[in-house]
């Protein structure tokens, strides 16, 4: 496409004035000083108006930044809040434990999270009972945080 | 904001946030200085520093979302909520109108509706461009009338300047980039910084003597 084709001709004094109106908000190659310079010109105090922009930033940043933190937080102890309160049976016998466990890890590693492959592998035979039944309370917990990211990107 | 927004902001160096608000006052100075010129009035006590620090308050405080992905020019993305703050100041005379209606604090459904809706078709009793409008006609007219004496004085100012002569040649024909304007003179583009300087000061100087006195 020809860029000269975009070129919006005035036919109009209007438009002249508007096309004016352009040119004088165009620039390039104006450093600092000039900018600094042209706004004087215009009767705005440079100096004054970067102290004000300066204080404005740090405080808005400031607040952003806090506001954030406090969200996150308190996302934090909402999770911890929901982990704690999560109901699940554990199996009392150790293969069917076991075999639980080997169920949560396929499912796992079937959509695709390999941080748990590695886990997968291991051989839960040489594990103590109380190590299986900690390790299967984990995943119960990994499979309810699995479950609300899942729903909150649906919403 | 998320935080790689303000991530994102903060990482932004004083000296860029310098130059950034010195161009984006800028901007707001000559677009507000056309509307001044177009309408004969300007909105009570505010100038273009605070359109500029509106616009920057609007993105740090979320109200504004910068869509970084997808527009990563911050100093564009702040001249285009410029822009929109002014049209709104200078355009939106049936605001008040709406304003008559009883404010509940919790109405925030009327405030949702406020912020979505286009300010011109959906809230204006007549469109501008309305030329059913008799009111909207005369203002037109004015304005054109103005605008015309306007070009007319700046056509005298620069007349046997042949450099801003031709640069109005340019201007007339769509030319608004300093670097397509230098390329089309074969100049440099500090010299056309300096043509522009030079326009500046005869429409200062033009403006001086017509300056607007209605206030809204």
């Amino acid at each position: 496409m020809n860029l000269k084709d975009d070129r919006k001709k005035a036919a109009t004094d209007s438009e002249f004035l508007d096309n004016l109106t352009c040119f004088f908000k165009s620039f390039e190659d104006l450093d600092e000083t000039a900018l600094k310079e042209e706004l004087r010109e215009e009767g705005i105090n440079p100096e004054e108006l970067l102290l004000r922009t300066k204080v404005l930033i740090e405080a808005k940043l400031k607040q952003a930044k806090m506001s954030w933190k406090n969200a996150a937080q308190e996302k934090k102890e909402l999770v911890l809040e929901q982990l704690s309160s999560v109901k699940y049976e554990i199996p009392r016998n150790a293969a069917e434990l076991r075999k639980k466990i080997k169920e949560l890890l396929n499912k796992f590693t079937a959509d695709q999270l390999p941080s748990y492959a590695q886990a997968f592998y291991r051989n839960l035979d040489q594990i103590t009972d109380e190590d299986l039944k900690s390790f299967y309370s984990d995943l119960k917990k990994l499979e309810h945080l699995k479950e609300q990211l899942k729903n909150e990107d649906i919403k | 904001m998320d935080r790689k927004l303000i991530q994102l902001l903060s990482e932004i160096k004083e000296s860029e946030w310098d130059k950034l608000i010195l161009n984006l006052t800028r901007y707001a100075f000559y677009e507000m200085e056309r509307k001044y010129w177009k309408y004969e009035r300007v909105p009570k006590g505010l100038t273009a520093e605070d359109i500029a620090l509106e616009s920057i308050s609007d993105l740090l405080e979320g109200i504004r979302k910068w869509d970084y992905t997808n527009q990563p020019n911050l100093l564009n993305f702040l001249r285009s909520a410029v822009d929109s703050k002014i049209s709104h100041l200078f355009e939106m005379k049936d605001y008040k109108l709406i304003e008559r209606f009883p404010v509940t604090e919790d109405d925030q459904e009327r405030e949702e509706l406020m912020k979505k809706a286009d300010p011109v078709s959906e809230h204006a009793c007549f469109s501008p461009a309305d030329p059913q409008n008799p009111e909207e006609t005369l203002i037109q007219k004015q304005v054109s009338e103005r605008d015309k004496a306007a070009v007319s004085a700046l056509f005298e100012a620069v007349k046997g300047d042949d450099q801003l002569e031709n640069l109005f040649m340019l201007i007339m024909d769509g030319y608004m980039k300093p670097s397509e304007i230098a390329e089309e003179m074969k100049i440099d583009v500090k010299e056309v910084n300096n043509l522009q300087k030079r326009l500046r000061r005869k429409f200062k100087k033009l403006r001086s003597n017509t300056k607007p006195k209605e206030k809204l």
